[in-house]
């Protein structure tokens, strides 16, 4: 089986993004390179792919036939989400509620329900160079990302390393990203902010059971911030990507910095030698330490 | 006409619960006897994990309420209580008798949110309420 490597943080803007692609960038195997963060997809700017055409992703909500439907309510009363009101108008769904488990439509004595599909966003698959990429985008004003970043996870290929983008935050989306994946990384800055957020996130990849390693971006004169939590939590500190303005301004320039400032070259390669090679481990990461 | 105003307690010197949704009761009083008041407990719809404000809302909604006084109503409880056509007033404090007199000398805010979108067509992004109509037409 191949890895499943997630590369998430406690909060946006920490470099994420670009961890994935420099990792991409010098893999030495084919990989499939997955944008979850679905709210806010942006890997597409630094890995410029062949895109095939989008498909829709769509969710199960019930619609209600108002010429069978007598208000009985039981519609309602079978919904656990409370995603149903049944007013004198009519039945009212709440479909930022609804997690389309079919139960009021078993329970309409009247069969006055049925399953429609709701658009929720789209994904679409692309290749750049030898990798497989594949990023999903969420409607704007949707609510629910879990369903169209699964779809995503399950439209990857199975031959080939996984790496996903994981949305930022430490909640659903995050979870629905790094659920089951081999490994999870999480990428902060030397900050007390960045400190704060990395907890969180460690947090959250601990209650899931999922070892867990650390990169510094930015690193610097206050790595000490980010290197003490790690050693007080068991977490290995897997890279320290060295501020640099040319990072900066490659970065402004949607160019991958591997490209731009050929001297990260041998970082992000032993680091995707750590991560993404079958069967050999990464470094001071033990299950034991999940 | 029945009015239903949230309160954390029983009787018109309860104070009023500021929040709709989470109210552990609401007291029914008919604006033509406004000495008399009937409790609504709501403790099985403020608890809900999810949608809190949707099963308050049917709540209030079927015992018959055509105004509601409140501190704040939350956007899905609106939607409800909109949908049903009952007037909403919200920023009441005080006591629930305070509240009724506030809203008899019209000192209480009305809410004058939009109906969302009906029918299938898309309401205010997923978060919003709409009728689930769509399936057949009425004839
Ligand atoms: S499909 Fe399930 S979650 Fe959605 S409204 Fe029906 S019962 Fe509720
Ligand atoms: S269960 Fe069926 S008949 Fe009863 S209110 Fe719901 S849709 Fe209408």
């Amino acid at each position: 089986m191949a890895r499943t490597i997630a590369v998430a943080s406690g909060k946006g803007g920490t470099g994420k993004t670009t961890v994935v692609a420099c990792l991409a960038a010098v893999s030495s195997e084919p990989l499939a390179v997955l944008d979850c963060d679905v709210e806010e997809p942006n890997l597409h700017l630094f890995l410029n792919a062949d895109w095939q055409p989008g498909q829709p992703v769509t969710v199960p909500v019930p619609v209600v036939d108002e010429t069978r439907c007598n208000y009985c309510g039981n519609c309602r009363l079978a919904c656990r989400f409370n995603a149903i009101a049944v007013l004198p108008t009519g039945p009212m769904l709440f479909p930022g509620l609804c997690h389309g488990c079919g139960g009021c439509i078993l329970a309409c004595p009247y069969d006055a329900l049925s399953e429609v599909p709701r658009p929720i966003g789209s994904m679409r698959t692309g290749r750049w160079r030898e990798h497989v990429v594949l990023d999903g985008r969420l409607e704007i004003g949707e609510a629910k990302s879990p369903p169209l970043i699964e779809a995503v996870r399950q439209a990857a290929p199975d031959d080939r390393p996984v790496l996903i983008d994981a949305p930022p935050g430490t909640s659903c989306p995050l979870v629905s990203a790094v659920r089951g994946v081999d490994y999870v990384v999480l990428v902060t800055e030397p900050t007390p902010l960045g400190r704060h957020d990395l907890a969180l996130a460690a947090a959250a990849a601990r209650q899931l059971g999922l070892p867990t390693g650390v990169v510094i971006n930015r690193a610097g004169s206050n790595d000490e911030l980010i290197t003490s939590f790690c050693a007080e939590q068991g977490l290995p500190v897997l890279a320290r990507i060295p501020f640099d303005r040319r990072i900066a301004a490659a970065y402004a320039q949607g160019q991958l910095p591997v490209e731009a400032v050929p001297e990260l070259r041998p970082l992000f390669a032993a680091l995707a030698g750590r991560l993404l090679i079958p069967a050999a481990k990464p470094a001071g990461a033990s299950r034991e330490q999940a | 006409m029945l009015i239903a105003i949230s309160a954390t307690d029983r009787g018109l010197g309860a104070t009023v619960d500021p929040r709709f949704g989470r109210a552990r009761m609401f007291a029914l009083v008919d604006s033509d006897t406004p000495e008399e008041v009937r409790m609504l407990d709501n403790v099985g719809n403020s608890d809900q994990l999810s949608g809190a404000g949707i099963s308050t809302a049917q709540a209030v909604v079927d015992a018959g309420a055509k105004v509601v006084i409140s501190g704040r109503v939350g956007p899905k409880a609106l939607d409800v209580l909109s949908a049903a056509g009952l007037e909403i007033y919200t920023g009441a404090d005080g006591s629930v008798s305070d509240a009724i007199s506030a809203w008899q000398a019209g000192r209480l805010t009305p809410v004058t949110e939009a109906m969302p979108g009906r029918g299938m067509g898309r309401g205010r992004g997923g978060g919003g309420g709409r009728g689930m109509g769509g399936g057949g037409r009425r004839g």
